[in-house]
């Protein structure tokens, strides 16, 4: 999928590679391309470049290009995810874009002359949520869970296998993944092309809030999952599930837990106490690994060493 | 021989005719067709918004064969629009340099813009269109008959000399 949309040098270039260590890449006009192959990397015609001059230059018509294709040359039907700043494509890796902003009235009409992309291609590792769990059920249920981590650490990889998890595993009886930015679950039509779980139920490409208001109303799931929680309105969203009892388990960027808590956005929700339990993910040996978790009163109930 | 001969006159001068009546009619035919898939567009970029590609693939089957074949080698094409365009400009027949100039200038923009947007360009080009399909029709059936005529008559008349 990834290169359906990619210019023919990338495509060559990606041949050198092993796709499964490729986590990112990184196209600006007239700049060097680098990507995220287990560390930051140039690439090169030939795959990895050892140096800046050795690495591909993207021009500005193989962005458009890529965003074209991206949006199966239908920008139309893909204006709402653009102007929001991504495409994802069909196997779940999301094209951040940068570029001139057309705006009317301060509504965002669509995005143009695109400048930088950020692809970002989602794995799938089995069972990685399988060391957190005992720590993030009892007999009741779930509790309701906040995943930390630096960006492209693992998050999304780590809620997708926690979903399946719960919902294969029975922990909870119906879970309902709310996936904005069809990152979680890749739904290609009505089929998910991201495994999460027998018993899940997706609203995709929808609003955290009309996901869980609608989702909550209608599918009456145990667990509501989203990812990234990095605005005001996402965090009323979370309370909203609160009320409706139903438990959470949601992402969002942070270094650690005391860079959490220093967080404006947090302080005043890390006080209500909502929260039970809090991973900590981190790169240190690799995406996804599990560092910390801990308990609602920021007690330590797991530590990886 | 001489019956044979001017036979074979009539026969050609009525083709002859038949073929600059036909090139009318294909132009026609093909206006028509762009003029009905912009309707057809429309109506989908309002309510379903479907990719070109399904859009193309899904497309109605009254438009003309040839226009149908564009659709076609568009749908093939969709990754190399500007290129296909160019091409296709070069090699088609019956349209003059107006009509190209709008035919292309629309489908280079086809799905490069947002559904506002391409619902404007949708209008502007049938704006553009009516008055072109208007003009392809009155030589349809003025020009159209008279060369189908004229052919008869030249057919005729060698007919006649020759005899």
């Amino acid at each position: 999928m990834l290169k359906n949309v990619l210019p023919a040098r990338y495509c060559h270039s990606l041949d050198f590679l092993n796709l499964d260590k490729l986590y990112e890449i990184r196209l600006r006009v007239n700049s060097p391309t680098t990507i995220n192959y287990g560390g930051r990397f140039f690439l090169g015609e030939n795959g990895l470049a050892e140096t800046e001059q050795e690495a591909i230059i993207s021009n500005e018509r193989e962005l458009n290009d890529i965003v074209f294709k991206a949006c199966e040359c239908s920008v139309y039907a893909h204006n709402e995810e653009l102007k929001q700043g991504f495409i994802t494509l069909n196997n779940g890796a999301r094209i951040g874009i940068c570029g001139e902003i057309v705006s009317d009235n301060n509504v965002v009409k669509t995005i143009k002359n695109f400048t930088s992309l950020n692809i970002r291609i989602p794995h799938i590792v089995k069972n990685c949520s399988l060391n957190a769990l005992p720590f993030l059920h009892n007999e009741n249920g779930v509790f309701n869970i906040l995943i930390i981590s630096p960006p492209a650490s693992g998050k999304t990889t780590f809620l997708r296998d926690f979903a399946s998890q719960i919902s294969d595993k029975f922990i909870a009886r119906n879970v309902l993944v709310v996936d904005e930015r069809n990152e979680i679950t890749a739904c290609n039509g009505a089929k998910p092309t991201l495994y999460v779980g027998k018993f899940t139920d997706i609203f995709s490409g929808c609003t955290k809030q009309f996901g869980i208001t609608n989702g909550i109303r209608t599918m009456s799931p145990e667990v509501v999952l989203l990812d990234e929680i990095a605005e005001k309105c996402d965090i009323e969203a979370l309370l909203n599930v609160v009320g409706a009892g139903v438990k959470f388990v949601a992402s969002t960027h942070s270094k650690d837990l005391e860079d959490l808590k220093n967080k404006p956005l947090f302080k005043e929700f890390l006080k209500l106490k909502v929260i039970e339990r809090f991973v900590v993910l981190s790169n240190r040996k690799g995406a996804g690994t599990l560092e910390y978790i801990f308990a609602q009163d920021f007690t330590c109930l797991y530590c990886g060493g | 021989m001489n019956i044979l001969l001017g036979a074979l006159f009539l026969l050609g001068g009525i083709m002859i005719g038949s073929l600059i009546a036909k090139k009318y009619k294909a132009k026609y035919e093909f206006l028509s067709s762009f003029y009905a898939f912009l309707e057809y567009l429309e109506t989908n970029f309002n309510f379903l918004q479907d990719s070109i590609k399904v859009v193309l693939d899904n497309k109605k089957q009254s438009f003309c064969n040839d226009f149908n074949d564009f659709l076609n080698d568009l749908s093939q094409n969709l990754d190399n629009q500007q290129d296909f365009l160019t091409k296709w400009s070069t090699q088609q027949k019956f349209l003059n340099q107006n009509e190209v100039l709008v035919f292309t200038k629309f489908f280079e923009q086809l799905g490069r813009l947002d559904c506002q947007t391409q619902i404007e360009s949708i209008k502007q080009t049938k704006q553009a269109l009516s008055e072109f399909v208007q003009l392809a029709k009155d030589a349809h059936t003025k020009k159209g008959k008279l060369s189908t005529q004229l052919g008869l008559m030249c057919g005729l008349t060698l007919f006649i000399i020759v005899l």
